[in-house]
């Protein structure tokens, strides 16, 4: 265990080297952040002027803000669509090669490395969570207890969002451009998964369908929890729950990545 | 000296379409990624007008029309610009912009123009389709006029909407492995997609003259549905201008910090 | 063309950070520039219709100086003439009468057959067609690549590649042209076969040819006269064999006698010259003068079996040459 942690602390460390170098990144991570959230705000004080009411669906303007707010940060740092491109070109192009003949596991790795490169925005975005008692007072982070229940709720929403990214990169053993699926997904799941409007504003119907799939859990479960809008007796069975869908999207990448190594003609070289 | 550069840039796009055509399965990915992209954004505004029925002065019919002008809008630009100014960082980068500074044309325009998205103009075609539709279904009076004005006012907007792109990927000479620039400009791009209407104040007007996103389509389409505003067509066109001519000194200030890559 | 370079300095700044991560975090905060003189008064002049060679090592400033002849750098200090032409105005006129090969860029495009990216060279310099026709028509010939003007590039091998880009670079009837290690990765059929058309399209048109390659062979078959940089400076300019003698002048003799000479009359010829004696095998590295007169004096102890005289290899001379140019100079 020691050991594993030991090679794989060292992807994570270079990581740092490579995204230190780029910190221009953050700087646009940050702006892509503020910039959304502000024009969320004017979009939803619009509305809150017009219907002339205080509460919609439950929400104030100031938590709507905040959960938004909340929901945008988790769904930046749960998508791994960059790290997916770069191992769908290891597959197609022969770089997985790479991995196969040394002692490391090409799923570990680049789960690190995408933890790695995020750890600047980890930094970053934490200090921001960490003012939110002080900008939006009473809103979210309200006890310990959320604070914590956050903190493993995003780290879930991580690793299962990186799981279903990796079944894409899975199938690509199989098909030639996978990458446009990717960056569908990951476009189509900025709203899905709730990341620009909270899950609880869609339709009724839409809310059913998806009641069936890990997506609620990858931006709406986290925030829920660290908002006080998910009620502490049902964490345990939601936890329980999104921990299942861990292990069977875990399970379904290993399977794929079982059958598709087999198909593998290690081209290039 | 027009014709020419048409001339040329008919060779840019006949290359691209051979280039393109081979990758077939490229073609049909990117057809997908843009309507997921189209239904997502219809989808979001669809959202947001079931809690209300006007957002300052965008009414729900009002925003489809808009919605069809940014998809064409970006479908235009993805089509003449994307292939170009976000790999501009790494022509820079690899010195491989040596090429394109030794052909007796201007560079500016063979960096601008170089790669066509060649597919993009299927997506064109039915959104072009789609804005002919839906602007005759609107309850309001759209007359051939307004398609004139319109017209111009989005000319104007993607000139500007390029000339901020390209002004961006410009960085790139001044910091050296500039990678973020499409992310950035994209994030600003962001602005121009929500109807100018939310914008109120301060924010207001810097969208309408520092970083002029709402012109790129909000501006257009109020040209098509409310008809023709003088002074806010004039406003247009001389920021559009003004942005151009920027372009051209970025460019050459930037082509004085290039050094190659492997000097 | 003729090119005239005047005192022309060249120097880069460029940022310096420790390596590991302390060194990232350091520059994260503080970056560090440094400056880097990469050329430093350099002259040189070469007339219409000549061959010359630019050696130096790696980082000597090489590619520095052939981007500043075509404009793609702005020197810190100095003038260059090109026909009248400062390149770095980038005049059209100017641009149509200059080309470029990179032998690790490409500027053809990759997934189109290289017939495609020849029309738009066509249309960006402006070629007149019926030129153009018979331009292509005769490089395609003389370059052997007929059949291969419709397969796309990528399927194309390294050497035919490197054909093509040459046709997409001579198009034009360019009168200056610098090629930037045009035979790199090459095979040695591949490298002879360019070098013979190098040759050949230089004396047919009399255009003006500056090369730089690590094949000290395409240097000596191509380039009567080389200039040399060694860290920036201009160390040599003049005549290529004319400094492999300064080098190394000597040759190298094999003389093999039918029995082992008496010990007593080597000893004493060893006291003049600097040879080896292996069994009854003669071998030594001298130079020429000397060389003649240990050779007379090998054939009065005993006629030979076989004997030879060889020069060095040029590659070998060069490498002891970079190891310490400034010694031989």
């Amino acid at each position: 265990m020691f050991k594993f942690l030991k090679k794989y602390s060292a992807v994570i460390k270079m990581t740092w080297i490579q995204t230190l170098e780029y910190r221009a990144n953050l700087y646009v991570g940050l702006f892509s952040i503020l910039s959304g959230i502000f024009i969320e705000y004017l979009i939803w004080k619009q509305i809150f002027v017009a219907r002339g009411t205080e509460l919609i669906r439950g929400f104030t303007l100031n938590e709507l803000v905040a959960f938004i707010f909340l929901s945008m940060i988790v769904g930046q740092l749960k998508s791994s669509w960059v790290t997916s491109i770069e191992m769908i070109d290891a597959i197609r192009s022969g770089g997985l090669n790479k991995y196969l003949i040394r002692p490391i596991s090409f799923y570990t790795y680049h789960l690190m490395m995408f933890i790695g490169q995020n750890s600047l925005f980890y930094m970053a975005y934490f200090t921001l969570i960490a003012a939110f008692p002080f900008i939006f007072p009473g809103l979210a982070f309200t006890t310990n207890f959320q604070v914590f229940g956050f903190l493993a709720a995003l780290f879930l929403a991580v690793y299962l969002s990186y799981n279903m990214y990796y079944i894409m990169v899975c199938i690509s053993f199989w098909f030639h451009e996978v990458r446009a699926l990717v960056i569908a997904y990951n476009i189509a799941n900025i709203i899905l998964s709730g990341q620009i409007i909270p899950l609880r504003f869609f339709p009724e119907m839409y809310l059913k369908i998806i009641a069936f799939t890990p997506l609620p859990f990858l931006v709406d479960f986290p925030v829920s929890i660290a908002t006080g809008q998910l009620p502490t007796d049902m964490w345990a069975s939601k936890f329980f729950l999104g921990f299942c869908w861990c292990l069977i999207t875990w399970g379904i990448g290993k399977t794929l990545y079982y059958f598709g190594i087999k198909q593998y003609g290690g081209y290039g070289a | 000296m027009v014709r020419r550069y048409l001339n040329l840039w008919g060779s840019f796009f006949a290359n691209s379409l051979t280039r393109d055509m081979e990758y077939k399965a490229n073609l049909i990915g990117g057809i997908i990624v843009d309507i997921i992209f189209y239904s997502v954004q219809y989808f979001f505004f669809s959202i947001i007008y079931s809690y209300v029925d006007t957002l300052g002065s965008f009414t729900r019919e009002d925003v489809m029309v808009f919605l069809i002008i940014t998809f064409i809008s970006d479908t235009v630009y993805m089509f003449l610009f994307s292939g170009n100014l976000f790999p501009l960082n790494r022509l820079v980068v690899q010195g491989d912009l040596d090429f394109m500074l030794l052909k007796p044309i201007n560079s500016q325009f063979l960096v601008s123009f170089r790669y066509v998205k060649s597919y993009a103009i299927f997506s064109l075609v039915i959104l072009v389709l789609m804005l002919l539709r839906q602007s005759s279904l609107h309850s309001a009076d759209i007359g051939l006029m307004n398609y004139l004005y319109f017209s111009i006012s989005f000319f104007c907007g993607l000139v500007i909407w390029y000339s901020l792109d390209f002004l961006i990927a410009c960085l790139t000479f001044w910091f050296k492995n500039f990678t973020v620039g499409g992310w950035l400009s994209h994030e600003l791009l962001k602005f121009s997609s929500r109807p100018d209407s939310i914008y109120t104040g301060i924010t207001r007007k810097i969208l309408f003259s520092l970083v002029p996103m709402a012109l790129v389509s909000s501006v257009p389409a109020r040209m098509l549905l409310y008809g023709l505003n003088v002074k806010l067509l004039m406003f247009q066109i001389t920021i559009s201008l003004s942005f151009v001519i920027m372009t051209f000194w970025v460019w050459k200030r930037g082509l004085l910090r290039y050094e190659s890559a492997s000097s | 063309m003729s090119i005239h370079i005047q005192n022309i300095s060249k120097s880069f700044t460029s940022f310096k950070r420790e390596a590991g991560l302390k060194g990232a975090f350091q520059s994260f905060i503080n970056r560090k520039y440094e400056t880097f003189h990469a050329l430093q008064n350099i002259n040189l002049d070469v007339d219409s219709g000549e061959i010359v060679g630019i050696l130096g090592e790696n980082g000597a400033g090489k590619t520095t100086l052939i981007k500043l002849m075509v404009g793609l750098l702005y020197p810190t200090d100095g003038s260059i003439h090109i026909d009248g032409y400062t390149p770095w105005k980038r005049k059209n006129e100017f641009l149509k009468q200059i080309s470029v090969v990179m032998g690790q860029k490409n500027q053809l495009w990759w997934d189109i057959p290289a017939s495609e990216s020849f029309l738009l060279n066509q249309k960006i310099y402006e070629i007149p067609q019926a030129e153009y026709k018979k331009t292509l028509e005769e490089l395609v010939q003389l370059l052997n690549v007929e059949d291969k003007l419709n397969v796309q590039v990528r399927r194309l091998s390294l050497g035919e590649r490197m054909k093509m880009e040459i046709i997409a670079a001579l198009l034009h009837k360019p009168k200056f042209i610098l090629l930037d290690e045009p035979t790199i990765g090459l095979d040695v059929i591949s490298q002879s076969k360019i070098r013979e058309f190098i040759k050949f399209y230089n004396e047919e048109h009399n255009s003006t040819f500056l090369l730089t390659s690590h094949y000290m062979n395409d240097i000596q078959a191509l380039c009567d006269r080389v200039f040399v940089i060694h860290k920036g400076h201009g160390l040599y300019d003049g005549n290529f064999n004319a400094l492999v003698n300064k080098i190394k002048p000597q040759k190298k003799l094999i003389f093999e006698f039918p029995h082992a000479p008496a010990e007593d009359m080597i000893v004493s010829l060893q006291q003049e010259f600097e040879f080896n004696l292996i069994r009854n095998v003669v071998t030594a590295e001298l130079p020429d003068k000397q060389l003649t007169k240990l050779l007379g004096s090998l054939f009065k102890l005993d006629d030979p079996v076989t004997f030879s005289v060889e020069e060095l290899p040029v590659e070998d001379t060069m490498r002891t040459f970079f190891s310490n140019p400034e010694k031989f100079l």
